[in-house]
């Protein structure tokens, strides 16, 4: 319905006009139905009158038989409004005297009175026809008919009506422009309520205030109320605000901390590693004069112990290489730059291939898309990738290396696959712990640093790295590429 | 007539009677009416007496007694009409008796007398003898009125009507209604 769509002030308006409209014709019509039945009675009991005096002018009459003298008494009602006709009965029931219209020739079929009663009355056909005993001493002698129509009465209900409706409509104008001018009072706090609401949450500004109306009725209370809620509000969200703030702070104040007591560890880490190179190029050193200078002079048995003494520093020594690789990797300041991952693959597949031509190996390198990375970690982390995979393959026939990409869900994911020793599944996540090693060093020689290597370079390029694999079924290195962070706090 | 018992209540043309009881009613009325002169006259008189009692009601007496006597002073022409007229009759809550009386002695005992025809000789005495009492005198001889009576009946177009001398009867202190006075065909006297 159009109310329910309606502005408040229209629908108050509305119902205003209506429930005065319905009152008016309610009350025009009581009224007039009143004013009906009333006016009957009136005519009803004027005519009663004219005939008791008719009937009691012409008692001499009729005892004595003047039909003159009752014509007469009769001939004043033809005087009287709306009187038809009129007529006098003897005790007999003969008609005595008339008068009536020239033209009037209609045949009326009067009521009875009935025993014990002075007269009846009887509306029909527009007419009100009345009979009334004439008495003489107590003794009927005999009865007056008065005809009346009722045109008067229909005439004056006419203008009645006529008059109703004009009242009405005055009326309904005058009660449309009252409640246009009252309805405001009411409506208006709500409508301003309503545009304050409006405005607030638009502009999700909690500092407005609704107006308060000058009334103080619940409209007053209805403002005060959405007043306080928007007091209520602004104050929680100050709160909120502070806990925000206070919480980014101890954050910052962690991170800072955390930043720190990082930096200083691979510092201290890194002085360690390099200062470890010291010593262990001295070992490496002169135990490799010891061998060029007094190496014929060994006998077997200190040959291969002087021998063991050089390879273990070697060893050391790659061991700490990654270890200083590892720290540099997780210190790097990140460059971001499009990088064709497969011609680096590419590159260090060359490189492989010409340490150890020997090898029987074949390298499948797919095209894969560009990527948002920092070349110079990313191609350390495929190196320690790609040379795992020439690792692990070294002992298996018809070795072969795969590089490519794969979209999994809306992202790109890259892959190293082998076909060579595999691992265990279950000891997967033990892969990129550092120094954990899957493989005794006799069996494929490394330090188990570099797999953590690769999870550090990844994990600062926001992606993931996970690998799937099963003993001596090869083995899958999967990563992803996240995209930069905006702004994080930089690490210098 | 049938209808006509229950009163004025139809045009006695809306009469509704059957047809073969109308007719048998037709006949009995035709009967009624193919009476001699004699009982014409006599129909008359009933009319006469009617009108006598019907007096009574449109007539004050100073001091109206218990009892309302119509007097017949003469020879009494009503046969029994005047005796059936006001039998089990009153007259305003007074009884009415019917009297025959011979003088004006007796005569002006009586509220209403009416004075025979047989009278006529001596009327003028009767009068006199009358004129002061409180007695409402009734005649249907000629010049009744003139001769001092207060009421005296007249033909006019073969009905009875009535002409009334008022000075008489305020002589004698008998008030008559003015609504008699309207249907009287004629009053002598009166304020002038």
């Amino acid at each position: 319905m159009n109310l329910l769509r309606a502005s408040i002030s229209r629908r108050l308006t509305l119902i205003s006009v209506m429930v005065t409209a319905l009152a008016l014709v309610l009350a025009t019509l009581a009224f007039s139905e009143y004013d009906r039945v009333s006016s009957r009675q009136a005519l009803l009991a004027s005519l009663s009158a004219q005939a008791q005096l008719v009937g009691e002018n012409s008692a001499a009459a009729l005892t004595f038989n003047d039909i003159a003298a009752a014509t007469t008494t009769l001939s004043a009602l033809r005087h009287s409004p709306g009187v038809v006709s009129a007529g006098i009965f003897d005790k007999d029931g003969k008609l005595f005297a008339e008068v009536k219209g020239a033209n009037d020739d209609t045949m009326v079929r009067l009521p009875i009175v009935p025993p014990g009663q002075q007269q009846i009355s009887r509306i029909a056909h527009g007419e009100l026809v009345l009979v009334r005993n004439i008495d003489l001493d107590g003794k009927q002698i005999g009865a007056v008919y008065i005809r009346s129509d009722l045109q008067q009465l229909g005439r004056r209900s006419t203008r009645y009506m006529q008059i109703a409706i004009v009242v009405l409509l005055i009326s309904l104008l005058i009660a449309f422009a009252a409640a246009l001018l009252l309805q405001r009072s009411v409506s208006r706090p709500i409508v301003d309520l309503a545009n304050t609401a409006r405005q607030i949450t638009a502009a999700h500004d909690y500092s407005r205030r609704a107006s308060s109306p000058a009334a103080t009725n619940e409209i007053a209370v209805l403002v005060g109320a959405f007043n306080e809620m928007l007091d209520e509000i602004q104050r929680r969200d100050a709160e909120l605000t502070a806990a925000r703030d206070e919480l980014e702070e101890r954050v910052r104040q962690r991170t800072d901390q955390l930043v720190r007591s990082n930096r200083e560890l691979e510092a201290f880490s890194y002085t360690v590693s390099h200062d470890l190179r010291g010593p262990l190029d001295a070992m490496g050193g002169y135990s490799y004069l010891l061998l060029e200078d007094y190496g014929r002079k060994l006998d077997q048995q200190g040959a291969k112990a002087l021998q063991t003494i050089r390879s273990e520093a070697k060893r050391m020594a790659e061991l700490i290489d990654d270890l200083l690789n590892l720290s540099r990797v997780a210190t790097t300041l990140i460059e971001r730059r499009v990088v064709d991952l497969s011609g680096v693959v590419q590159s260090i597949a060359q490189r492989l291939r010409t340490e150890d031509p020997s090898r029987d190996i074949e390298f499948v390198i797919a095209e894969v898309p560009p990527v948002d990375a920092d070349e110079k970690l990313l191609r350390i982390g495929l190196e320690n990738l790609i040379r795992n995979a020439w690792k692990y393959t070294s002992k298996t026939a018809h070795a072969r290396v795969e590089f490519g990409a794969e979209q999994r869900n809306g992202s790109t994911v890259y892959y190293v696959k082998d076909n060579g020793a595999g691992f265990d599944p279950r000891r997967t996540n033990e892969l990129f712990k550092p120094f954990q090693r899957l493989h005794s060093a006799s069996e494929f020689p490394g330090t188990g640093v570099g797999l953590a290597t690769v999870q550090r370079i990844i994990d600062r390029h926001n992606g993931r790295i996970w690998a799937e694999g099963s003993p001596n079924g090869g083995a899958v290195f999967y990563f992803t590429v996240g995209a930069a962070e905006p702004s994080m706090v930089k690490s210098a | 007539m049938m209808c006509s018992r229950q009163i004025a209540m139809q045009y006695s043309a809306h009469c509704r009677v059957q047809r073969p009881m109308a007719l048998l009613l037709l006949a009995i009325v035709a009967a009624i009416f193919m009476v001699p002169a004699q009982a014409q006259q006599a129909s008359e008189y009933q009319v006469e007496a009617a009108y006598l009692y019907n007096f009574g009601k449109f007539t004050s007496w100073d001091d109206t007694p218990p009892q309302i006597t119509i007097c017949v002073l003469g020879r009494n022409p009503f046969d029994n009409a005047l005796v059936n007229t006001v039998r089990g009759e009153q007259i305003n809550g007074h009884a009415v008796t019917v009297k025959h009386v011979f003088s004006a002695a007796e005569a002006s005992k009586c509220q209403i007398v009416f004075v025979s025809d047989s009278e006529r000789g001596n009327v003028g005495t009767v009068i006199g003898a009358l004129a002061d009492r409180p007695v409402l005198t009734v005649s249907d001889m000629p010049n009744f009125v003139d001769r001092g009576g207060i009421v005296q009946f007249v033909q006019q177009d073969r009905r009875i009507r009535f002409v009334v001398n008022l000075d008489a009867a305020q002589r004698a202190h008998v008030r008559l209604s003015s609504e008699l006075l309207r249907v009287a065909s004629g009053v002598r006297g009166g304020p002038k």
